[in-house]
């Protein structure tokens, strides 16, 4: 074995090079040195520049990769949604179509599938207002993901609103199909629009409500 | 609001915070272009460290890529919310070491479970189910009780303090989501907040007698 000061001096070389994987030069002292080499890395890594800009090395990387959501996040009202969804989603292997489905299911709406799914598309695409979300939204996103509801709700309000604080985007789905409550004056007219939809109708109705409600309407 | 757009060389020779800076700039004028150049650059320059520092403490490589890209969001955000002034170093390292104490933390406690809540919809908040959480349920239910007392401003305080956000964010946003109720300030957080933890002890101290 190497002394730990020998191997963390061979991983600051390395990792000026770009191989900065700590973890075979941590393999490489003993188990009872381990923490001690880990705390030299760990506080040389906290005081280095970073990376040289390199647009040949950045191009197709890792890094390349984080930047389409994180612009996602940055000029969104989703907090970070575009950025914790599409991992947890990853991390559970579960397909975008799959979590909608059972998400439409889980709140009770499966005649709403694809508005639920409209709505889920937009809290990854940072244009659903985080704060409209509710809480059942979230549990039930929790339970497929693997996540707590107040950590989901925490990463939604992060990132400060960037398009919510410029006003430039709006989710429409609210204005496009839920139905306005009728004036009383028009309570007639409501009654007779009532009597001529079949009972199937009127349950999707009433669903699609719900779902608007679930996702933009808090709680 | 002008706008001086300038070229990778220029931006790579900006340090972290005038980085973040332009790229706050670029988002508020519309220039998404230069904003993502930016960002391009801030993520090569940080990314690689953060995930070495991860891979000190964590072992699955997808653990690690995953962490870091939340570590990386969470930076932004610091900054972008203003709820960080200081040296990014040093908010890096912050965030970083809590994200990774936070995944241990969630790996010890392994699987979970809908809390009982006695509802119509039954989906309640999750905890986890291999441990004794008896007294976790009951102080659960009392802080949502206290939190459900609370007006819809003072409530959002409460809520807002409790994910850890400075007073001076916490008013901000309330005074941004509520713009209808009374003007807060950080004096206001900070006395809900006294105010709210007062009555929780109160309530406990109670239940133990």
């Amino acid at each position: 074995m190497t002394s730990v000061e020998e191997v963390f001096a061979e991983y600051v070389f390395a990792e000026r090079e770009g191989n900065g994987d700590p973890r075979p030069f941590l393999n490489r002292v003993q188990a009872s040195e381990r923490d001690r080499l880990a705390s030299l890395i760990d506080s040389y890594l906290s005081t280095t520049p970073g990376r040289e800009w390199d647009p040949i090395a950045f191009a197709g990387s890792k890094e390349e990769r984080l930047i389409e959501p994180l612009s996602r996040a940055l000029n969104g009202v989703s907090g970070t949604w575009p950025v914790v969804l599409p991992s947890l989603r990853e991390r559970a292997k579960v397909k975008r179509s799959e979590l909608v489905d059972r998400l439409a299911q889980r709140l009770g709406v499966p005649t709403q599938r694809d508005v639920v799914d409209e709505y889920y598309h937009g809290m990854e695409y940072g244009t659903v207002e985080s704060s409209g979300v509710s809480d059942k939204v979230l549990d039930a996103l929790g339970e497929i993901l693997g996540a707590g509801r107040d950590a989901l709700r925490h990463s939604g309000n992060l990132m400060g609103g960037g398009g919510a604080a410029r006003g430039d985007l709006v989710f429409a789905r609210e204005a496009q199909n839920i139905e306005v409550p009728l004036e009383l004056d028009d309570r007639h007219q409501e009654m007779s629009v009532r009597e001529s939809k079949k009972p199937a109708e009127e349950s999707a109705d009433s669903e699609l409500e719900t779902v608007v409600r679930l996702f933009a309407g808090g709680n | 609001m002008d706008f001086d757009p300038k070229s990778d060389y220029e931006l790579s020779s900006l340090d972290d915070d005038e980085l973040i800076d332009y790229i706050s700039a670029a988002r508020d004028t519309g220039h998404q272009g230069q904003m993502r150049t930016g960002l391009g650059i801030f993520v090569f320059r940080r990314h690689s460290q953060i995930v070495n520092r991860i891979r000190l403490k964590v072992d699955s490589d997808e653990d690690i890529e995953d962490l870091a890209m939340r570590v990386m969001a969470d930076v932004l955000s610091a900054k972008f919310d203003g709820h960080h002034a200081g040296e990014m170093v040093n908010l890096i390292t912050t965030i970083t070491k809590r994200r990774i104490a936070d995944f241990h933390e969630s790996r010890s406690k392994r699987r979970e479970v809908p809390l009982p809540t006695g509802g119509d919809d039954g989906d309640g908040p999750e905890i986890r189910s291999d441990e004794d959480f008896t007294g976790e349920i009951a102080l659960t239910e009392i802080v949502t009780d206290a939190i459900d007392a609370l007006s819809e401003s003072h409530s959002m305080v409460v809520r807002l303090s409790l994910t850890g956000l400075p007073a001076t964010a916490v008013a901000e946003k309330v005074n941004r989501v509520l713009p209808e109720s009374p003007s807060m300030t950080d004096a206001n957080v900070h006395q809900i907040t006294k105010r709210f933890r007062d009555r929780i002890s109160r309530v406990l101290e109670e239940s133990e007698k």
